[in-house]
């Protein structure tokens, strides 16, 4: 935190030391919370404002957050909700045009953007829910045990939901990709470690 | 982790914010009402599970109150009644009194009436 602690931040006004603390906690978290609202919404200007209202409402928490940890997780957890609220408040509905983006190179071993699109688009067309187990778990590189504790859910629901996010996922990347494309038989139906 | 998830993986990395981003949140941040003791109080009913559990407790509340009210016009009314019961006792009471003392009266008035008759 850059000699700041989370305890100094709330003073009464936007000043030096909380200034510095606050815009800390932003440059470091931008990136995370501009990118769940992003991969769950598909959409940047949408993203930026919910990132904006996030961390707005950053500034009215910081007298109650306790550590830097304590700040990450609450930041993810209140970026998911309000993803959802946002998502469900201007009725958005994404459409999956898959026929839209050329068709990528499955083949190729370097990151092809196409595919990632792609994927994107697949993973955006996923329940709100699944959508944001994928999110934090490929994004955020988040165990089950963590996410379970950040979206305060059950273990084993994490679990079945992320399996189950996982192979719509295949499925669909199966019908997208052709027979071809991303299967493996081995993990079929096993839950998420 | 399999090809499919790495792709995923791939596929949901992080991106950073539009430039500016971050000076933009500072900037509006600024021009917030300070947070404070107050602001906290009322972010309490800007969550919506607190704003349904103070709801609930407020109706129980005024539930709780109505209920409160109704028992105490219920015991006042029957204290009333007990009250006018025992006044209209009283009242029969002393009727009866008056009417035997008019009874004796009226026994000693007849006696005299046949004495000086005679």
């Amino acid at each position: 935190m850059g000699g700041v602690t989370l305890t100094q931040l709330p003073a009464a006004a936007l000043g030096s030391h909380e200034e510095t603390g606050f815009a800390d906690l932003v440059r470091r978290h931008q990136a995370m919370v501009y990118s769940i609202a992003y991969h769950f919404l598909g959409d940047p200007a949408l993203a930026e404002e919910l990132a904006q209202d996030v961390f707005l409402q950053l500034f009215h928490h910081l007298p109650r957050l306790e550590s830097p940890r304590h700040a990450a997780n609450w930041l993810r957890r209140v970026a998911c909700h309000r993803a959802i609220d946002f998502a469900r408040k201007r009725s958005l509905v994404r459409e999956v045009d898959l026929g839209s983006v050329p068709e990528p190179s499955i083949a190729a071993a370097e990151p092809d953007p196409l595919l990632n699109e792609k994927l994107r688009r697949l993973v955006a067309s996923l329940p709100e829910k699944q959508r944001l187990l994928v999110i934090l778990r490929y994004q955020e590189e988040m165990e089950p045990r963590e996410i379970a504790e950040v979206l305060k859910m059950r273990l084993p629901t994490v679990r079945t939901q992320l399996s189950r996010a996982l192979a719509l996922l295949r499925k669909k990347a199966g019908e997208l990709f052709g027979a071809g494309g991303f299967r493996e038989p081995a993990r079929q139906g096993r839950e998420v470690d | 982790m399999d090809r499919f998830e790495r792709q995923l993986h791939q596929a949901l990395r992080r991106v950073d914010p539009p430039p500016g981003f971050a000076e933009a949140v500072i900037g509006r941040a600024a021009a917030e009402p300070k947070p404070g003791r107050w602001r906290g109080l009322a972010g309490i009913f800007q969550m919506p599970a607190r704003r349904w559990a103070v709801a609930t407790v407020a109706g129980l509340v005024l539930l709780a109150g109505i209920g409160y009210e109704r028992e105490m016009r219920r015991r006042q009314g029957e204290l009333a009644s007990r009250q006018v019961i025992e006044a209209l006792e009283i009242t029969a009471e002393q009727f009866q009194i008056a009417r035997r003392h008019v009874q004796r009266l009226s026994a000693v008035w007849e006696t005299a009436g046949e004495g000086s008759q005679q």
